[in-house]
């Protein structure tokens, strides 16, 4: 295996109120292709922050991160974008679906964008896997949580991306909405080879990770 | 086509499609509709309006523009117009007496060639007194036109011989009117119109004649103003007369150039208000695609693939609002043309490209400029509001918006007034009532807050939701309160305009003056019309009488050319005619005291009443003793009132009024007005032979022109505030709009607290009841300071309160507000907390 994520002494900081708040504690770890690793922690522990910085959303106040040999710790914003078109998918708490596109536009969002000329064929084949290909045409307000996340799961996977953050996929779900999900995320993480970073609080679901990352007053721990 | 800008393509056509279809551009692509159709139809209505009316106001001069003058046209005048390109006709005007069958009276002869009328229609009868019809026939040599006073006189038909001067003249028709009759019913005698090459050999031109010459033209504007611009110079005021429709101060050209105001100022409101409409939904379409841009971004959008995608579909939303804005407003306007077809003139002339630029240009600048700020914040979202929602693009340094607002504001303003002055004056007011209104809204919604302490559950939770949203709710006030005031500016405006035109001219204006009424025959003429069922009501006592001195100084009549050789210079000037004296102990119903007071019946110190117009040229003042001279005889009398004169109003109007006991000695003869109806008219032939000394003068052709455009303008009036209404009603809903779904956030929590359905409702129409009050009110005071300038300063009415116009405007903003925001609100309310939490997801 190769290492596809690698964080040197990366840390967050932020100013507040005139004090200065340390969001992240340096940290260090680095993760394989094809791993499913869980982020665990309390609300505020700095899950979100850690991921926001990992996908190259935000940047970090120090250190380093490596994506697929790319220092995205030097990138400029539209140097991260072209690295998360091509390496990253997401599936977030609340769906960020684009209200104004039907599910199957959605899932072709990132197709297109990468300039795949079969996107609409390919996107519907995806809302087959995630067993929506009767709900193509609807848009997200037509659909459950659990079908938007589904959608939100197969938009993810759509560009065959090296690496999926999920953000508390299942934080919005029932327990039953939430389990397919969830069965969703590992099958296609192990059909497709790409590795799986999942911020929970859900102790279950971070169990079936190969590997648990603890969060903690922004200090992270290996408990795996 | 590269692959961003292909991605860029395919996804705004597909946001396009389907957020149309979704009703989610309702707003801001209902608001492009509305700016381009309302300019569009706006500008090529009264484009096409003030070019009828220019034609119609021309037929009052019955040319383009006039040069008069007590001497001989100079030659290098007409040439100078003709190179020019414009079309020129002659005119000599003198008084003269015309002799047939033994008789003779005294006319008030034309000489014309044979272009004359320039603009307008004359219109010939087949019997004295009877209806006219348009004829293109023209005055040749050899031939006279005589009016039906002069028929009836004189006794001659069409086809006999009159005498004029030292040669004949066959009668050829019978004058019903001409288009430049003269409003002054005392300078109006008998009509007849000869060819001007008639003149030399008639002999009437003597030296020491009064003889008024003419010069006319007619063509483009450009070249009007061109001949105007060159000819202007050489004039002197004391000899030459320069008339035309934009220095024209007649009472009808007054009246369309106050329309012409009016309709300026309320298409720059509905303008402003489309605009405004624009800029509220821009913003709400920019935050709602925050996520969009978030989504996309995240996903691994360039900058550039997402720059295009919005551009592509503001471009599509200006394509698809222009095209519907532009046939809509060309419909509008051919509807509103079809709909008051009788009360407008026949055949109107096309507008010129200037309404579609305009309209093109009011949709660009509104859509740019005003979605420029929201639109930069949008492509500045940062990707990590997929975590973090709160998170917006660029904040901080609004004066940006507000200053490209105020630049759009004030471009289209600009572009539309042609106007720099006042573009600007309205810009920086605009800005300071905004200030005022800002301080206001915040202080009546903090002063709302302690009101709804001690009130009912629903009114105090409306109080908490208006303070809650206190700084969105400011703005919206202002919204509100801009465009219920601006309603009321064009409402009242209108209201005032149409009431003054309308009672210039009632129903029963006089369209006859009798003059020339001796008083032996005066209660025999009353009662002879009496019994045709005509009402002689008014009659006055008339003097023919010549001004001679102001107090001591003698009033110059002689001018000279070069001013600064003339020893009179200083001395006030005659009004160089004789003048209609009258006397009366009531002051006429439609004259206004502006200066000193109206005598009392008893008094017996010798007054006069002077008409302020000509105080103010000859230069006459409160107590200055006037010295005239009538058959002969000279008196004294002091002035002790000036009069403003309504010239408009079609009754007898006179300069100089006495007090009963100055002229009690003077012969007078009497002048009298009065209504004839359509079908008596006929009549008027047999009834005049029993009086052959009267003159009959007939100005139902005038009213009717007059009130013809009075008419058309009136109409277009009313378009105008029905756009402006739709307009601001538009920026109402796209701010109710904007507040949505900080609304349902609301919603939200106040459900899951277990507050119930009708509760809510409640509070939310309670909430925009007292937005919209509190904005009828700011409304209706801001009118007030808006109409005291206009009526002041723009359109020379009188200003006055208004304080009708404080309730409407009050509950009109409680009512408007309160129902759109309950009926924008309604789907929200009706939602049970499942759906709402799903929504707000």
């Amino acid at each position: 295996m190769s290492t596809l994520l690698k964080v040197k002494e990366l840390t967050k900081t932020v100013w507040s109120n005139g004090q200065e708040l340390k969001i992240l504690k340096p940290c260090n770890f680095s993760l394989e292709a094809g791993q499913s690793v869980a982020i665990t922690g309390r609300s505020g522990s700095g899950k979100s922050t850690l991921l926001s910085l990992l996908a190259g959303l935000d940047t970090a106040s120090g250190g380093e991160i490596w994506l697929a040999d790319k220092p995205i710790h030097k990138l400029d914003e539209e140097a991260r974008a072209a690295v998360r078109k091509q390496h990253v998918g997401f599936v977030f708490q609340s769906f960020m679906l684009v209200d104004s596109l039907t599910a199957l536009e959605n899932v072709m969002l990132p197709l297109e964008l990468s300039g795949f000329k079969d996107a609409e064929q390919q996107a519907k084949s995806l809302l087959q896997s995630v067993g929506l290909e009767h709900r193509g045409t609807h848009f997200p307000n037509q659909l459950s949580g659990g079908e938007q996340q589904r959608v939100a799961v197969a938009r993810a996977f759509a560009s065959q991306p090296d690496i999926l953050f999920a953000d508390e996929p299942t934080g919005n779900l029932d327990a039953e909405n939430g389990q397919k999900v969830e069965d969703l995320l590992f099958e296609l993480n192990q059909k497709s080879g790409t590795t799986l970073v999942l911020v929970t609080h859900d102790k279950n679901l971070a169990k079936r990770c190969q590997r648990e990352l603890a969060m903690q007053a922004g200090e992270l721990t290996d408990v795996s | 086509m590269s692959a961003d800008f292909s991605f860029a393509i395919k996804l705004s056509q597909r946001l396009l499609r389907h957020e149309l279809r979704r009703g989610e551009l309702t707003i801001i692509l209902l608001a492009m509709i509305l700016a381009v159709s309302a300019v569009f139809s706006l500008s090529m209505f009264s484009e096409r309006l003030q070019a009828a009316l220019q034609e119609k106001s021309a037929e009052f001069l019955a040319a383009d523009a006039v040069v008069s003058s007590s001497r001989p046209i100079e030659n290098q005048w007409l040439e100078y117009a003709q190179e020019t390109g414009l079309q020129t006709s002659e005119q000599i005007r003198f008084a003269s007496m015309i002799f047939a069958n033994d008789k003779m009276l005294l006319a008030s002869l034309r000489a014309v060639d044979s272009k004359y009328p320039l603009r307008g229609e004359i219109e010939v009868t087949t019997g004295p007194w009877q209806p006219g019809k348009t004829t293109q026939n023209r005055v040749s040599s050899g031939e006279v036109w005589l009016d039906s006073e002069l028929i009836s006189q004189l006794g001659v038909s069409p086809g006999q011989l009159v005498e004029i001067g030292q040669i004949e003249l066959e009668v050829k028709q019978i004058i019903a009117s001409v288009p430049d009759a003269d409003l002054n019913v005392f300078n109006s005698g008998a009509l007849a119109l000869m060819n001007l090459a008639d003149v030399e050999a008639a002999g009437l031109i003597r030296p020491g004649s009064r003889i008024n010459y003419l010069l006319s033209v007619a063509g483009e504007q450009d070249k009007v103003t061109e001949f105007q611009d060159w000819l202007l110079p050489q004039l002197n005021r004391d000899v030459h007369r320069w008339r035309s429709l934009d220095n024209d101060e007649s009472r009808i050209m007054r009246s369309v150039k106050r329309a012409e105001k009016y309709f300026l100022l309320a298409s720059l409101l509905g303008v402003i208000l489309a605009s405004v409409a624009i800029a509220v939904a821009a913003s709400r379409y920019c935050q709602r695609h925050f996520d969009l841009v978030a989504i996309l971004k995240t996903q691994g959008a360039s900058a550039k693939q997402i720059r295009w995608v919005f551009i592509i579909q503001l471009l599509g939303i200006y394509l698809l609002g222009s095209l519907i804005g532009l046939t809509l407003g060309y419909l509008g306007q051919q509807a509103v043309l079809s709909l008051f077809a009788e009360r407008l003139p026949g055949t109107l002339p096309s507008a010129s490209l200037r309404p579609y630029w305009l309209a093109l240009m009011t949709g660009s600048i509104s859509l740019i400029m005003f979605s420029a700020f929201p639109v930069f914040k949008l492509f500045n979202v940062p990707p990590l509001r997929v975590l973090r929602r709160q998170l917006e693009g660029y904040n901080g340094k609004d004066w940006i918006n507000w200053l490209l607002s105020a630049t759009a504001v004030f471009l289209l303003m600009w572009l539309y007034s042609k106007n720099l002055e006042l573009s600007l004056a309205l810009l920086v007011s605009a800005g300071g009532v905004t200030a005022i209104l800002l301080v206001l809204a915040r202080s009546a919604i903090w002063g709302s807050r302690q009101a709804g302490a001690r009130a009912s559950s629903a009114f105090k939770l409306a109080i908490a939701g208006l303070y809650r949203r206190a700084s969105a709710n400011s703005i919206q006030l202002i919204s509100f309160t801009i465009a219920i005031e601006l309603l009321l500016v064009v409402l009242v405006l209108r209201n005032d305009l149409l009431s003054e035109w309308q009672s210039q001219l009632p129903e029963d204006t006089p369209n006859y003056f009798a003059l020339n009424i001796s008083e032996f025959e005066l209660s025999d003429f009353k009662s002879s019309f009496s019994a045709k069922g005509i009402e002689v009501a008014e009659t006055y006592p008339v003097t023919r009488g010549r001004l001679l001195k102001v107090n001591d100084l003698v009033l110059r009549d002689e001018v000279s050319k070069d001013k600064s050789r003339d020893p009179n210079r200083d001395r006030p000037r005659a009004i160089g005619r004789e003048l209609s004296l009258t006397s009366s102990a009531e002051r006429p119903k439609h004259n206004k005291i502006a200066e000193g007071e109206w005598w009392r019946v008893d008094s017996q110190v010798p007054q006069v009443s002077v008409e302020t117009g000509v105080a103010e040229r000859v230069g006459i003042k409160l107590g200055d003793k006037l010295t005239f001279n009538a058959g002969g005889r000279e008196f004294t009398a002091e002035v002790t009132s000036m009069r403003e004169v309504k010239w408009e109003s079609m009754q007898p109007n006179f300069y100089m009024i006495f007090n009963p006991l100055v002229l009690e000695d003077f012969a007078a003869t009497h002048i009298a007005s009065f209504y004839v109806p359509e079908a008596t008219k006929p009549e008027l032939g047999a009834l005049m032979t029993q009086f052959p000394s009267v003159t009959l003068i007939d100005i139902d052709a005038l009213i009717v022109q007059l009130t013809g455009i009075i008419d058309q303008v009136s109409v277009a009036v009313e378009f105008i505030l029905l756009l402006v209404i739709g307009a601001g009603a538009l920026v109402l809903v796209a701010q109710v709009q904007s507040s949505l779904s900080s609304r349902r956030q609301e919603l939200v929590i106040l459900r899951t607290l277990g507050a119930n359905g009708r509760l809510l409702k409640q509070s939310i129409f309670l909430e925009f009841v007292i937005l919209g009050a509190l904005a009828g009110f700011f409304a209706a005071l801001a009118n007030e300071v808006a109409l005291l300038i206009l009526q002041t300063q723009v359109f020379n009415m009188q200003a006055g309160f208004h304080p009708q116009y404080w309730l409407l405007g009050i509950i009109t903003g409680a009512v408007l507000v309160g129902c759109m925001g309950y009926l924008s609100c309604r789907r929200l309310t009706q939602m049970n907390t499942q759906q709402l939490l799903r929504q707000s997801a």
